[in-house]
């Protein structure tokens, strides 16, 4: 199922050079077994030390863009990992990443699996909040370009910006030990924000000692910042609800304006990565551990460095989610200012906010028996069914919100989690829309003044501190998330719930 | 590529990845090194329209050189690699040093314990050592190295950087 984007290409094809091949022009010739019209499957036997099948969820278009990435050979490659349970999993925006792909899920046995950092990604926590209002299309327009242009001020953006911040010892324990809630407790946001946070923003199983002080310096002074990339605030519009019932469990309607966060653990998240692929490369040699690729470099999770590496990995998913609280604050503070009004009076609420990169010890069933699995999400969302304890008291009876932002160009999605998800996939479905060409790429042939006009012409704002950093996610350089969804949606491991449409965009 | 010294960047979907060649080692470590400063530094298309206001920001202060010595000590040739990059970018993001040359570089191979160990020390002339306000610095999209793909051998290096 593919489903209709409201926008064309914005640039001519002689504009962009298409790049979805590898160096050498090759695709991926491995074998894919059709299991159905949105699976695919990596046998076993591709690999000898492949302990289970890879899984892949797409239909023949996106399939044709994930072959000629060689995205597969990673999925075989996660395969061979000790512990991994049922499959390693691609969802459908699946692209090349270092080790694992983005857009990855594999579920390691806690008792005899392994755990590994390039499994979860240098942004640590890099993820998504929406936050709903109660203003209309028509209501906010008027307004729009002065709710840019305050964002854009209030907000430190770029790489390696800074914020006012600065945390002395007793705030650097409670940022990675008490996440988000740290963050209301500073007058950032209101606790009831936590109640639509996954974890409550703020998981549980942090050790501040096992960070190093080299993350803790680059981490210095990032907080609240947006970073540079993919990292951006978008103001958007509910342009379709597809099912009223869990719309209105989520405060969804049709023409509302919302507003949607995406960031992560900036340069602390990197650098506790950094700092733990070579702790991971030294115990692969202890733990006599073989992995095809070395960006794979893993420990038992029940080893010391397998502790050790979750509990900083915690401490900067809590960092992630005291970031996007702080964020959203300013967010909301832009709105009051330019809006004249209170967030109780513009009906400002917290939707949700997901993890894209993240491992989490969770019990799913296998082969009939619970088991208690380390799942690795690394550009994938949890994606939980009706009912289950983790998800918010106020979503249990639908299920979870999944959060699906796009490009600048086009849609995001609101989705929902299924049983399906639970059956197949450890609770999980796809993130994004998926890169499709190199960064290098994305830069030929196009400027970011050629961009935001392009945009603009559209009833885009977009503002950007960095031109190349714009012109690095143009629209183009993304598979179409349209796709992605309405394949996720086909498959059945999140369904839809509502398609938002971009009315302004800050990128740092 | 041929062996003559050099490096060049690649395409990659997701990120970046970095070659460097030459005759020995210490000329494609020197290569790679001149590879990352390159990624690490702005040039006038992608400051595009702010490129003027970068420099008026950075006070004289910032601007004066300075040497920053990084030493690394690895069991094998990928690993001081990986960890020397890392460093370089650790250096920039944490503490805004701005690399701009390679003023020196040393390789020794050795062992230890009967193991082998490579030791390599560069000096790195840049602008912004010790300079705690990041609002002024120029940004850059490369945020580690990494071992995907990695290509480490006396003549050819590759590495992918996490973007």
């Amino acid at each position: 199922m593919t489903l209709s984007a409201p926008v064309g290409r914005i640039i001519s094809e002689g504009m962009m050079v298409m790049s979805t091949q590898d160096e050498k022009g090759e695709k991926w010739q491995g074998p894919l077994e059709r299991i159905d019209d949105y699976r695919w499957r990596i046998p076993r036997g591709y690999k000898p030390q492949m302990k289970v099948p890879g899984i892949i969820y797409a239909d023949p278009d996106l399939l044709s863009s994930i072959r000629a990435d060689k995205a597969p050979e990673q999925v075989a490659n996660v395969a061979c990992m000790p512990g991994i349970v049922g499959a390693s999993l691609a969802m459908p925006d699946i692209h090349w990443g270092y080790g694992f792909p983005i857009g990855g899920v594999a579920a390691m046995a806690v008792d005899d699996g392994v755990i590994a950092p390039g499994g979860i990604g240098y942004d640590i926590n890099c993820g998504v909040r929406i936050l709903l209002t109660s203003l209309s299309e028509d209501e906010a327009k008027p307004r729009l370009e002065r709710l840019m242009d305050r964002l854009f001020e209030e907000i430190p953006l770029g790489v390696g910006s800074e914020g006012d911040l600065r945390l002395n010892p007793d705030d650097w324990r409670g940022v990675m030990t008490r996440g988000a809630e740290w963050a209301v407790e500073r007058g950032f946001g209101l606790w009831e924000d936590l109640e639509a946070c996954e974890e409550g923003g703020a998981m549980r199983g942090a050790d501040p000692d096992q960070v190093s002080s080299k993350a803790r310096k680059r981490g210095a002074g990032q907080l609240g910042t947006l970073g540079s990339g993919n990292h951006f605030i978008e103001v958007s519009v509910v342009e379709n609800v597809f099912n009223e019932a869990a719309a209105s469990e989520f405060g969804l309607f049709s023409g509302q304006v919302v507003a949607q966060i995406h960031s992560g653990s900036r340069g602390f998240g990197h650098q506790i990565c950094t700092d733990y692929v070579e702790v991971m490369a030294d115990a692969l040699e202890k733990y006599d551990i073989w992995v095809p690729d070395k960006q794979l470099a893993c420990a038992p999770i029940n080893s010391p460095e397998g502790k050790s590496y979750f509990a900083a990995m915690v401490c900067a998913a809590n960092y992630a989610w005291a970031n996007r609280q702080i964020l959203a604050h300013h967010v909301v503070s832009a709105f009051e200012k330019v809006f004249e009004s209170s967030r109780a009076g513009l009906g400002i609420k917290t939707l949700y906010d997901v993890a894209h990169n993240i491992a989490k010890i969770e019990t799913h069933e296998v082969n009939g028996k619970p088991v208690k699995l380390c799942v690795h999400r690394k550009g994938a969302t949890r994606a939980f069914g009706p009912g289950r304890p983790e998800i918010p008291e106020r979503y249990r009876k639908v299920g979870q919100p999944v959060l699906v932002p796009g490009d600048m160009g086009r849609n995001s999605y609101v989705l929902l989690g299924t049983e399906r998800a639970m059956e197949e996939t450890f609770g999980s479905s796809c993130h994004g829309a998926g890169r499709l060409m190199s960064r290098r790429a994305a830069k030929k042939g196009l400027t970011g003044k050629t961009l935001r006009e392009e945009l603009r012409r559209r009833g885009i704002l977009v503002l950007a501190k960095s031109d190349a950093s714009l012109v690095e996610e143009a629209p183009d350089v993304y598979k179409d998330v349209n796709e992605v969804v309405g394949v996720t949606h086909s498959a059945g491991i999140s369904t839809l719930v509502a398609r938002l449409r971009p009315l302004g965009v800050i990128k740092g | 590529m041929s062996r003559s010294p050099g490096f060049e960047i690649l395409d990659h979907t997701a990120d970046i990845r970095l070659a460097s060649t030459g005759k020995t080692l210490e000329e494609t470590m020197f290569e790679l090194i001149k590879g990352v400063i390159r990624l690490l530094a702005k040039t006038e298309t992608d400051l595009g329209e702010r490129q003027s206001d970068y420099f008026e920001d950075i006070s004289e202060d910032i601007r004066a050189k300075t040497e920053r010595e990084i030493r690394v000590t690895a069991p094998n040739l990928e690993r001081a690699v990986v960890t020397l990059l890392n460093e370089i970018i650790y250096l920039y993001d944490a503490e805004g040093f701005e690399p701009s040359d390679v003023s020196r570089l040393a390789v020794d191979r050795g062992s230890v314990d009967g193991g082998s160990q490579i030791r390599i020390t560069v000096g790195i002339t840049g602008i912004g050592q010790g300079h705690a306000d990041a609002k002024e610095r120029r940004p850059s999209r490369i945020k580690a190295a990494t071992y995907h793909g990695i290509v480490a051998s006396d003549t050819r290096i590759e590495v992918v950087f996490d973007t």
